[in-house]
């Protein structure tokens, strides 16, 4: 098992986000999904995670090491988290901003090495027509598809994607799971995807983590972890699997008034 | 050549002539200072042609122009192109750790605070360092700066305190400064007040070698801080939360560029008085014309904002024939109307 965690207690002055939480282990190469309702600590846990917040107590565990004794500049070699989509306002061009997170990871490379890799990255994400627009320019959802470019050009050992494809359109979400999937598969990455459409996270999660006020409250393979249970309790809606024709189960919910 | 590696080779070719282009618009901006910085030593009461100038400094036959060149005029426009270049740095950093397009020497109290330090020595005769000698009013410009820095350093270091909040207690501190300056002001003898609108207005006479010196050494110094940040500078415009997934140690960062732009401004400000704009407008034109890549942006709001003070000290000496105007006026002169053509340019954008 890559990463686990134990008893981590994180508080915002008086308000308790993180509640003793045990998460016992997240395998690399596949992606994990994090599920939980808006404010349970989601966004907190990544940042914990990454070392942009210190919690009150417990153990970060990655690969045996202990995440909160690691140097703060090897970790954030080691973990990249990506937050949630932000509005750009930096004139440089896409080609430049993905270079310039290249620029901040470790040895300098040769730049031919370097123009090669942002464009392999751009074709991986299918942006190579945007490489010589302004950020500032871009539409949210093109904006979010160079944050996930700027996370997997920095080849961490974890990624943590912050609800990577809630800007964009249908066939952009299949697309970026897909190539997250094959990617991390490729690169025997740590990957957790924090998300809220159930029928993505079924779809392209083999793993899931699901958080409900602070705590952990299942943990396991997507299939058997997914259930009609879980979701009435965490969400407040009655979840059903579907057959559909494409091999995949639909999830289909409904609020419980 | 499939049509991937097509798009892949002109993504590179396009990302090295935008580099390219970019380098030639420094020097063009190199290029623009020179010629004004020796513009700036043949104005004056005995006019000389910029050829006749720029052979002097090279070798000079005539020993009239060689003692005017050397001993007088080189010092201020020496010290017009550092306060420039020194100011548009602090102003450039400024709008990049606070992310405030607005931000600059001038509008987070700095200037303020050092008029206000001047003014105790012109108005209460009473100074931090009595034993500065010459320098006195200079110290104390330059301790009450570093002080009304320090506020907002303090400031900053306190939990929960954005940048934004950063700001107003910037804009708060120089009312507050202010606000002390026109009580000094007003009780002020007529000679004291004389001597203080005089140095709030910004002024260049007062330059000297020594200055100079110190001015480069400052200025110098800091850059090599910047330049070495280069990168984590950048990732700041993408927002805290996105700088720091790059592994930028966002606080940190800021509180000494912050420090580093306040000597910038302390130095500046306590040598030539407060001298607005520049910090503001340089590096809005860098901005536009090379873009926000740092490996750009600062050595392009250097150049501008030295460019910028040494013409504006041509023109000090042009306006009224025999006299030098201060520069503090001169400055908002040129100032004001590239910020309106600024503006302009934007909203066509």
């Amino acid at each position: 098992m890559a990463l686990s965690m134990s008893n981590i207690n994180l508080s915002y002055g008086k308000k308790k986000v993180l509640n003793n939480l045990n998460i016992d282990g997240i395998n690399r190469g596949i992606l994990t999904a994090l599920i939980g309702a808006n404010g349970t600590g989601k966004s907190s846990l990544f940042r914990l995670i990454a070392g942009i917040t210190k919690h009150r107590s417990g153990k970060i565990i990655l690969e045996g090491q202990d995440l909160d004794r690691m140097p703060s500049k090897q970790r954030s070699l080691a973990v990249c988290y990506v937050p949630q989509l932000t509005d750009y306002h930096i004139r440089i061009t896409v080609f430049e901003g993905l270079m310039l997170a290249l620029n901040l990871t470790s040895a300098p490379r040769k730049q031919q090495t370097k123009e090669q890799k942002v464009s392999d990255i751009m074709q991986l994400l299918n942006i190579s027509d945007l490489a010589n627009q302004f950020l500032s320019d871009l539409s949210g959802g093109q904006k979010q598809l160079v944050a996930i470019g700027q996370g997997l050009i920095r080849n961490p050992d974890v990624l943590l994607f912050d609800e990577p494809t809630s800007a964009l359109d249908m066939s952009r979400q299949l697309q970026v799971m897909m190539l997250l999937a094959d990617y991390i598969k490729q690169h025997n990455i740590l990957c957790i995807i924090a998300i809220h459409d159930l029928n993505l996270a079924s779809r392209f999660c083999p793993q899931m983590i699901a958080l409900h006020q602070g705590t952990c409250v299942a943990q396991g393979a997507t299939a058997t972890t997914l259930n009609s249970q879980l979701a009435e309790n965490m969400f407040n809606i009655r979840l059903n699997r579907v057959a559909s024709k494409s091999g995949y189960d639909l999830i289909d919910v409904q609020y419980i008034a | 050549m499939s049509s991937a590696q097509l798009v892949i080779t002109q993504q590179h070719f396009f990302y090295r002539r935008q580099r390219l282009i970019k380098s030639l618009i420094l020097l063009a901006l190199s290029v623009l200072l020179v010629v004004s910085f020796i513009w700036d030593l043949s104005s004056g009461p005995s006019s000389y042609g910029l050829l006749e100038v720029g052979a002097c400094l090279v070798d000079c036959p005539d020993p009239k122009l060689e003692l005017i060149l050397w001993q007088i005029r080189m010092p201020i426009a020496l010290i017009a192109v550092l306060v420039g270049a020194m100011l548009a740095c602090a102003g450039a950093q400024m709008q990049t750790i606070l992310n405030n397009p607005l931000a600059d020497p001038f509008t987070l109290g700095i200037s303020a605070a050092a008029a206000f330090g001047a003014a105790l020595t012109f108005v209460l005769d009473w100074a931090v360092l009595p034993v500065a000698g010459v320098y006195i009013v200079s110290v104390n410009a330059f301790l009450f700066a570093m002080l009304s820095a320090l506020v907002l350093f303090a400031f900053s270091k306190m939990r929960g305190v954005g940048y934004q909040t950063l700001v107003l207690a910037g804009i708060a501190l120089m009312f507050s400064f202010n606000a002390l300056l026109a009580f000094l002001q007003y009780i002020a003898s007529e000679d004291a007040l004389q001597q203080l609108v005089f140095w709030t207005l910004g002024s260049l006479a007062r330059a000297s070698f020594e200055k100079v010196m110190i001015c480069f050494v400052v200025l110098l110094s800091m850059l090599t801080f910047f330049f070495c940040y280069r990168d984590q500078l950048t990732a700041l415009r993408f927002g805290d939360e996105q700088a720091r997934s790059m592994g930028v140690n966002v606080n940190k960062l800021r509180l000494f560029s912050l420090l580093a732009c306040a000597l910038l401004a302390s130095v500046a400000v306590a040598f030539v008085g407060t001298i607005g704009f520049v910090g503001l407008v340089a590096p809005h034109i860098a901005r536009l014309l090379l873009g926000e890549d740092q490996r750009f942006f600062l050595p392009g709001s250097i150049l501008v904002g030295a460019s910028l003070l040494s013409l504006a000290s041509v023109l000090s000496k042009l306006v009224v024939s025999g006299a030098l105007l201060p520069i503090g006026i001169t400055t908002s002169l040129i100032g004001i109307p590239c910020f309106f053509i600024l503006i302009f340019t934007i909203r066509q954008k």
